[in-house]
């Protein structure tokens, strides 16, 4: 009746389970996480991490203290407090850090914030040579007050050129600050921000350039004068003159100038020439016999504006000379390829006018986010590596350094696609790692292996196997016993028990075996057949066991046990003792009174024997 | 040897284990917004609290109008209205009740041009520096997490200073109520990021419009209600926005074209039986009579 009800049944839910994977193994959806992080109406929160960034509030107030800040640090620069000026500036500087982390964090290089970051970095870039050019105008003027006062004309003339220099490049940065003021100014509004500090900035910068202006005029006429009413001295100098001449007087990045002075008075031959570039020494060498100077200089690294030399022996200077250097195009080279596994190389090479550029700058932008930063070597190559993740990726760089004459460059964008594979070198690794586990693997097995069958040792070699060569259930006949030694192999060398000892043979006490039978029959009677029968079955076995000294007796079954008797006296009654046993323990078979009383018989018939046997 | 009767308890058992599943599957759904979807996109918790609430489903607009003094949610709308679902509509709100939508996709639109309203839903998808996700598996920034700030006090806004939005839409129109900052920007191709043609301003997600004698709220985004939204820890705003807007003595919720009522397979079947007291005895009843059966034929 059970099974009458339970095996349709779970006919009937292994269809409806089948059933229902079959309609999912169609189209199966296997979970990850990546499949459910987002859809067309909404991204899983579950999958992100949750921050609070309110960017804009953080970009406002950067950038409006950004705007605020470069209009203080140029007030503290005109009213000459220079100490307070730097320290604005260190603090300008730290601010503009913070926003172009941010401004890189957030992928806004491309958008108007990042816009807002390169003006403000060019406003500081710019802020930082009006505060150095400021502070040493500054300190001119008191140097001019004590040469005046030691009425030492020439000294004089040195601040008065050397101020000239300076006034240049402050009118110079001036020019610049001007020139980027309104777009800087119209970014500001854009987004609300006040601009006023910034736009003071502006009209400060501007007097600050006619101050110097101004000043730079009556420093020039008082050196005049006490050139004209100083007296002569008595050991004229060397040299009374010094005049400069360059060629040409408008270069562009790769040209040649060519730098001549001539030195004029008594002994002007082999003296040493200085020359200066915007108050800067820039050349220096020694005259020729005639007194002639020249010098061939590479324009490379200068700025693209107009500049101020002169030349210089012993506080003797020449009149200025103006040269203008004009920004050039300059061409920027892309290589990417996949090193290794995640790995890629960026390199390229930046060139100008057929030359290579040293030291020059070149941003590396990663779909359009400028990732890393590097500088060109000498021979203009630069060259950076990335690890990413395996996708699609399009590469560009781009150098738009200040410090040489050249326009922004950018080179053509380039798409690759970084596969997950291992490289070469990882494959091997993972070969080597996966053979020597397999050699130590080997090895280990093969002296288990020789241990075991050498029988020394601690363990004793059993086929694993063994279990391959029982005879399968069907082989056993229903109700007959099998025929005695012909169908059982005989008992292997490896597998034969060895002699119990006296005292082993002594321990299975008739008591026992009467107790076992008088719970056998009380089972019985309450129709509990498997559980009698079971009783019967383990007493015999623990028996068998003690006799033949059978180890592990207890994982056997009956069958593995019955034919480990194959050649014992007790193999007859055992034979038929197992037959029945099985069919009520395992067919689930009950037993009539006459088949009781038969077991019972063949118990007691092999335990006997088993007792008797004297082998 | 195992007896028989200890393979038969353990196939009982591990069937009655893969029926656990199996039910589930049953009856839950993996439709968006769906109130049987129990996933991240489902709104299950937010319906399971409505229904708690003892909030009025309503699969058929046309008996609208004879609830008032109640409000109105239409959460993700699907399909098209037709001219008696928008009258019902129209004289639902005119007639001095509220009326809140929620749509991302400009599905809506359809409402409020019907109902004569001046507020449109402009659907895209909004994005903006103000987020609150990011994403860590690209280790970038989820620029369509916004967070829009309360700008005008109102009955749904009360104490509220901002709401966490999903990929919004923007609204045009009507009194805004809720808005994103200024650096905000309609995100048109897709890749995360402000484009040269993608400019910054100011989006309206949240606003409210009078309809006749009703108020008409519209949000740009109906995400704020999914589970996923609502099991987020850390969004206090987002809870109490949606306590006011739980808040009505009568609470009607539109499922006969949302997204929300949105089912399949058995579950309109198991949810009918699930609903009847008398139904959900009867199965109490003949689970436990099986089990009885199977003790009693010493099965189990």
């Amino acid at each position: 009746m059970t099974r009458r009800i339970l095996l349709p049944l779970m006919f009937v839910c292994a269809t409806v389970v089948g059933l229902f994977i079959g309609v999912n193994f169609a189209s199966p959806e296997l979970y990850v996480p990546q499949n459910h992080s987002s859809s067309q109406y909404h991204v899983n929160p579950q999958y992100s991490e949750i921050t609070s960034w309110q960017s804009s509030r953080d970009l406002m107030e950067i950038m409006s203290a950004l705007m605020d800040d470069t209009g203080s640090v140029v007030v503290k620069i005109r009213e000459k407090d220079f100490e307070t000026a730097e320290r604005e500036y260190r603090r300008l500087v730290g601010q503009g850090h913070n926003f172009e982390n941010i401004v890189v964090d957030l992928e806004l290089s491309e958008t108007e914030m990042g816009e807002f970051n390169r003006y403000n970095q060019r406003n500081q870039e710019l802020i930082r040579r009006l505060l150095d050019d400021s502070k040493r105008f500054e300190e001119l003027k008191s140097l001019e007050v004590r040469y005046r006062d030691e009425k030492n004309p020439s000294a004089l003339y040195s601040v008065t050129y050397e101020g000239e220099g300076l006034k240049t490049q402050i009118q110079e940065v001036t020019r610049q600050y001007d020139q980027q003021a309104p777009a800087f100014t119209l970014l500001g509004q854009q987004f609300s921000l006040n601009t006023t500090g910034y736009l003071q900035s502006v009209s400060e910068v501007e007097s600050l350039a006619q101050e110097a202006g101004a000043t730079q005029e009556t420093r020039k006429a008082e050196a005049d004068t006490l050139k004209r009413t100083s007296p002569v001295t008595a050991m004229p100098a060397s040299v009374d003159s010094v005049t400069l001449e360059v060629q040409p007087d408008q270069a562009t990045f790769g040209d040649t100038l060519r730098l001549t002075a001539w030195l004029t008075g008594r002994f002007p031959g082999e003296q040493t020439v200085d020359v200066y570039l915007d108050s800067q020494r820039w050349a220096s060498g020694r005259s020729d016999a005639t007194g002639r100077f020249q010098y061939d200089l590479l324009v490379d690294r200068v700025r693209a504006e107009r500049h101020v030399l002169y030349a210089a022996h012993e506080g003797v200077y020449s009149p200025l000379v103006n040269v203008t250097i004009v920004p050039t195009d300059a061409a920027l080279s892309l290589e990417v390829r996949q090193l290794a596994e995640r790995n890629v190389s960026v390199s390229g090479t930046l060139t100008a006018a057929g030359l290579p550029v040293p030291g020059a700058e070149v941003n590396i932008y990663l779909d359009n986010i400028r990732v890393m930063n590097t500088l060109t070597g000498g021979d203009g190559v630069y060259r950076a590596f990335l690890p990413l993740q395996a996708g699609m990726y399009t590469f560009r760089t781009a150098s738009s350094d200040s410090t040489f004459p050249l326009r922004a460059a950018e080179s053509p964008p380039l798409t690759l696609t970084v596969s997950g594979r291992a490289g070469a070198q990882s494959v091997i690794t993972t070969i080597m790692i996966y053979a020597t586990f397999l050699i130590l693997f080997s090895m280990g097995a093969v002296v288990y292996y020789r241990h075991q069958r050498g029988g020394g040792g601690p363990f004793e070699f059993r086929n694993p196997f063994a279990f391959l060569k029982l005879p399968r259930r069907k082989e056993i006949p229903a109700r007959t016993p099998p025929e005695p030694a012909a169908a059982a192999p005989p008992p292997s060398e490896e597998a034969s028990p060895p002699p119990p000892t006296a005292e082993e043979a002594a321990t299975t006490p008739d008591r026992s075996r009467e107790f076992v039978l008088a719970q056998y029959r009380q089972l019985i009677i309450g129709g509990d057949h498997p559980n009698a029968v079971q009783g019967l079955y383990l007493f015999l076995r623990d028996q068998l066991a003690r006799k033949y000294r059978i180890r592990d007796h207890r994982s056997f079954t009956p069958r593995e046990l019955w034919r480990l008797t194959n050649n014992k006296t007790c193999f007859g009654d055992f034979t038929k003792f197992i037959h029945l046993y099985e069919t009520v323990r395992y067919g689930g078979a009950a037993l009539s009174p006459e088949e009781s009383e038969s077991l019972v018989r063949w118990f007691e018939g092999t335990s006997s024997a088993v007792e008797s046997d004297s082998d | 040897m195992i007896p028989i009767r200890k393979i038969v308890l353990l196939a009982v058992v591990l069937a009655a284990l893969s029926c656990i599943p199996l039910y589930l599957h049953l009856t839950t759904s993996t439709a968006e917004f769906s109130r049987y979807n129990t996933q991240w996109n489902g709104t299950s918790l937010f319906f399971g609290d409505l229904e708690e609430r003892g909030a009025v489903m309503v699969t058929d607009l046309a008996g609208i109008p004879s609830y008032p003094d109640s409000r109105l949610l239409l959460l993700a709308p699907d399909r098209a209205f037709s001219a008696g679902d928008l009258g019902a509509i129209r004289s639902y709100v005119t007639g001095g009740n509220t009326l809140l939508l929620a749509d991302d996709t400009g599905t809506g639109n359809q409402v409020l041009e019907g109902i004569g309203a001046r507020t449109r839903i402009l659907p895209g998808n909004l994005s903006s520096l103000d987020f609150y996700l990011w994403d860590t598996q690209s280790g970038r920034y989820q620029p369509s997490s916004v967070i829009a700030s309360v700008t005008r006090e109102d009955l749904l806004t009360s104490k509220v200073e901002v709401i966490l939005l999903n990929k919004p839409a923007a609204v045009e129109g009507g009194e805004v109520l809720a808005e994103t900052s200024l650096m905000s920007w309609m995100d048109t191709n897709g890749d995360r990021r402000i484009n040269p043609d993608e400019p910054l301003g100011t989006y309206s997600v949240f606003a409210r419009e009078r309809v006749g004698d009703g108020t008409l709220y519209v949000l740009s985004d109906p995400s704020i209600f999914t589970n996923g939204m609502v099991q987020l820890p850390g969004l206090e705003n987002n809870t109490l926005f949606l306590e006011h807007v739980k808040d009505a003595p009568v609470l009607l919720v539109d499922q006969s074209h949302s997204r929300t009522g949105e089912a399949g397979g058995l579950i309109p079947l198991l949810a009918a039986a699930r609903s009847t007291k008398v139904m959900e005895l009867l199965m109490v009843a003949i689970v436990s009579i099986l089990i009885a059966y199977l003790f009693h034929r010493r099965i189990l």
